[in-house]
């Protein structure tokens, strides 16, 4: 996806001027060109919610979050489990590889100026809130995340 | 006007038994070949790993989360706070399930699809679409 295209559409859509916006974003990968190659794109959003893909191969898999975390914060993470492989022992830490990531997670980001303070958050993920996405397959548990 | 709900493209399908059994099956399959695959995974370093982990980490900055989307769909955990003051939402890459588009919009907040693949038809005034689909149909040209 062409991210200077999307900035120019969005912009000539004929918002952006209160920044009271909102970012829903499952592109297949794509996620990586907007966040990176747009300018002035995202400060737009007061909340910006994403699936990101490809997270163990992403060459730009450091640069995305460094470049959101710059205007935003992130309050939810989440590992989709529709995944290549059903052996969710190795995200758990149960098998010891502890440092594989899943390969889909749904990210939740809110603007910076919509907050006064921040704390770590102390629900691990899946929480009560969050959905199988594939129903058949385990949920992929995220408690070795945040240790 | 039609609520989200009653949109025939979000009906809960009931499936009979018989109707399960395949899907299932079709299940299984796809376990096997997903164990098969896990072989040739790609794996990441410790350091790396450890980086994006510390990038990653959720807060809590004190707002209470909503849960919106149909039962098939998990993904969008919200900002009841933020969503309030919301009054545009951009939706890029919407396949066929557009619940979220339509509720949003019954909250009489503009929604503005991009790249719209399967979902074609946004059935409220407040949506629009720029209709630069790559699969099917743009709402525009029907």
């Amino acid at each position: 996806m062409d991210a200077q295209a999307v900035e120019q559409e969005l912009k000539g859509s004929g918002a952006f001027s209160d920044g009271e916006n909102m970012l829903l974003m499952d592109i297949e990968g794509g996620e990586y060109d907007v966040v990176l190659n747009s300018r002035d794109l995202l400060r737009n959003f007061s909340q910006i919610c994403l699936e990101l893909h490809s997270v163990p191969t992403s060459k730009h898999i450091e640069a995305l979050p460094r470049r959101l975390n710059q205007t935003h914060t992130l309050i939810r993470i989440h590992a989709n489990n529709w995944v290549l492989w059903p052996d969710y022992k190795s995200y758990t830490g149960r098998s010891g590889i502890k440092h594989e990531l899943p390969d889909l997670l749904e990210l939740t980001y809110v603007r910076n100026d919509t907050f006064s303070t921040k704390r770590m958050s102390k629900e691990k993920s899946p929480t009560p809130m969050d959905k199988k996405n594939i129903p058949n397959f385990r949920e992929v548990e995220m408690g070795w995340w945040f240790q | 006007m039609i609520s989200p709900a009653q949109h025939p493209k979000n009906a809960v399908n009931e499936d009979s038994p018989a109707e399960r059994q395949p899907r299932r099956l079709l299940v299984r399959v796809w376990k096997y070949i997903a164990a098969m695959s896990s072989r040739l995974r790609p794996t990441i370093d410790k350091k790396t790993a450890k980086l994006i982990k510390q990038l990653l980490v959720p807060f809590d900055v004190g707002h209470t989360k909503a849960k919106l989307g149909s039962d098939k769909d998990g993904r969008y955990v919200l900002s009841t706070e933020v969503l309030r003051s919301v009054k545009r939402v951009y939706s890029l890459g919407i396949t066929n399930d557009c619940y979220i588009d339509q509720l949003l919009a019954s909250q009489d907040k503009s929604v503005y699809q991009h790249d719209v693949n399967f979902c074609a038809t946004p059935n409220h005034p407040n949506m629009r679409s720029n209709g630069s689909s790559w699969m099917l149909r743009p709402w525009n040209k029907n």
